[in-house]
């Protein structure tokens, strides 16, 4: 028998790796697969900006403080990978001010995760079941983060590898990785139009 | 030419095929198994996604039930009710005990529905065991969570997968 906080970080991390949806993923990989080693601090500030954003709605919306329509989530989430890729392209990496929009848009961003994490969340949690809600939502979300984190060392390690070793180009690795993001990202925004 | 013309028609129609459309992607359902002592009853609530439970029935040839709809076909609650039969079991102290159909209604969102199941005349229950391996044949990646609550209010959750159908919880 498993316990209750088990099984439901492994929802949560399962969640978050599932290879079927693959859009938090592909966000992740967009926000932060464009850094070399040494800008690691960048993705830790990104990764946690992201964090706090999905976490306060996956809360909130859990328990129903904040309600909107599933299918327009799943739009948009797709479209924050579109956005994230295109800003990447667009962006000066040096700069200050650009870095720093680029913070606020993955907590922006986060806020509309949440609400996706939320849905399956609340697919199987049950309701009514006052401190054991509580002791679901945080295994769920402490299971994303840890996906979450698996996947940033992924992409780190990838990034290592194409930039350090094979020695490609920082913005031609930029250009491929926003590319191929934002290939994917619009294809699941077509299919997803509401 | 024609290809190009047959790829357009089949692209449109990606938007309006309902079996294509998304409503969710991930395939879960949820039940609470609540022990009433003052009853001596297992109040049972399964949380399932209507079309994932279509899929699956009409698998069986349980097709066409237009469930919960104004269209719903007259045999669906008994096509429902046998096929919860099959596929979700109950063993109190090691014998299994058969449950009442009650009923079933939609869910916040109406895409998914909640079933309601008794079970009467329960013995004290001292172990439960569950064979639950609804959508599991149709779906690689379905899990069913189950929350039961014993004598005294004492809670365990059980997961079933493919693979690991059945779960004991003993109190």
């Amino acid at each position: 028998m498993e316990s209750e906080f088990s099984i439901y970080l492994g929802l949560g991390f399962d969640h978050i790796l599932d290879v079927n949806g693959y859009d938090h993923i592909l966000f992740v990989i967009a926000l932060c697969a464009i850094y070399q080693i040494s800008e690691w601090k960048k993705v830790a500030i990104l990764a946690t900006s992201f964090t706090f954003g999905h976490s306060v709605t996956l809360a909130l919306s859990a328990l129903d403080l904040v309600s909107v329509d599933s299918a327009l989530i799943e739009f948009l989430i797709p479209l924050t990978i579109l956005l994230t890729a295109l800003y990447n392209v667009y962006n000066r990496r040096s700069s200050y001010v650009s870095i720093s929009i680029k913070y606020s848009l993955a907590v922006f961003f986060g806020l509309i995760h949440g609400m996706g994490f939320s849905n399956f969340f609340r697919s199987a949690a049950i309701p009514g079941i006052d401190e054991g809600f509580i002791t679901q939502l945080l295994a769920f979300n402490l299971g994303v983060e840890l996906g979450q984190l698996i996947i940033i060392a992924f992409i780190l390690g990838l990034t290592y590898v194409f930039l350090e070793i094979i020695k490609v180009k920082v913005r031609e690795w930029n250009l491929f990785i926003s590319g191929a993001t934002a290939g994917l990202s619009i294809a699941m925004i077509i299919e997803r139009i509401p | 030419m024609w290809i190009t013309l047959f790829l357009i028609s089949n692209f449109w129609k990606l938007e309006y095929t309902p079996l294509l459309s998304i409503d969710h992607d991930f395939h879960i359902s949820k039940c609470l198994v609540e022990y009433k002592p003052e009853s001596s009853t297992f109040q049972i609530s399964l949380h399932l996604f209507i079309d994932d439970l279509e899929q699956s029935m009409a698998l069986e040839g349980r097709d066409s039930l237009f469930l919960l709809t104004a269209k719903e076909s007259p045999i669906a609650e008994l096509s429902v009710s046998k096929f919860l039969e099959e596929h979700f079991k109950i063993e109190v102290n090691g014998h299994p005990v058969t449950y009442e159909y009650l009923g079933k209604e939609t869910a916040g969102d109406y895409i998914a529905m909640w079933c309601y199941m008794e079970v009467t005349k329960v013995p004290y229950p001292t172990q439960i065991t569950i064979y639950n391996d609804l959508l599991l044949n149709i779906f690689e990646d379905q899990k069913n969570i189950i929350t039961v609550i014993g004598p005294d209010e004492k809670k365990a959750v059980m997961i079933m997968q493919r693979g690991d159908e059945m779960n004991t919880v003993k109190f």
